[in-house]
């Protein structure tokens, strides 16, 4: 599976108002909720904070994968949220996290759900690639930057 | 003159080594100086980065060769082969 069969412009948050780790998570369930009329702002926000408790998905290069898994839901999804400020995840290395790319997917998927956070690792891995989406104007940008990308894969 | 160890380890979780094991093992991959070079199929990344460990993508049943060499070479390995073992404790 692709990153970007997981995207969608109605699920990108190009400059997030939070400046917290609670705040960014409520902000990227309302977005969720507002797309899926089966979940619930609080029930995404609940899911996403009780994963955070085991563990900060705030990994490294002001990168997080915050996720979940959702009843309800078809197929895994990807919200693509940005901070330009950058919030403090408790990320692995201590420093601010720019780019979320919060997955939300359906209960039965843990072997998709490896795939989808190896193939999205492989990608964030990029330097350049995470400066790019920093600066990306609007949300075509970004997805046609994270297209070119992705098709780069094998 | 130090050479690398070297150890086939298999992945006895049901889960795989998806983002909470993978965190706990560059957390302890990072309490030994040794370099922890970590390899599945035709993918080699670092021990010590939580991202290229996610990199993996490592199911259930899978088995990733581990090549630690350096200062404390043979503590690590034995910690990483504990941890593997016990099925990401």
């Amino acid at each position: 599976m692709r990153i970007v069969d997981c995207l969608s412009k109605n699920l990108m948050l190009l400059n997030l108002g939070a400046k917290n780790k609670i705040d960014c998570l409520m902000e990227c369930a309302e977005t969720v909720a507002r797309n899926f009329s089966d979940l619930k702002k609080d029930e995404i926000a609940d899911v996403l904070l009780d994963r955070e408790k085991l563990g900060s998905t705030g990994i490294q290069d002001g990168i997080a994968i915050p996720h979940g898994k959702f009843r309800g839901l078809q197929k895994t999804v990807i919200l693509f949220a940005r901070s330009l400020e950058g919030i403090d995840f408790q990320s692995y290395d201590g420093k601010p996290t720019h780019l979320f790319f919060v997955l939300l997917a359906p209960e039965e998927t843990t072997s998709e759900h490896l795939k989808l956070l190896a193939r999205l690792s492989r990608l964030l891995k990029n330097n350049e690639l995470r400066n790019e989406l920093l600066k990306a104007k609007n949300e075509e940008g970004i997805t046609h930057i994270l297209e070119r990308e992705d098709d780069k894969l094998a | 003159m130090t050479s690398s160890l070297k150890a086939a380890l298999k992945i006895r979780d049901s889960a795989g080594l998806h983002a909470r094991p993978a965190a706990r093992l560059v957390t302890l991959a990072k309490k030994f100086p040794a370099e922890i070079l970590l390899r599945k199929d035709s993918v080699t990344v670092n021990g010590k980065s939580m991202l290229g460990v996610l990199m993996l993508g490592a199911g259930p049943g899978e088995t990733i060769h581990a090549e630690v060499s350096g200062l404390k070479a043979r503590e690590a390995l034995a910690a990483l082969r504990e941890f593997f073992e016990a099925g990401f404790p």
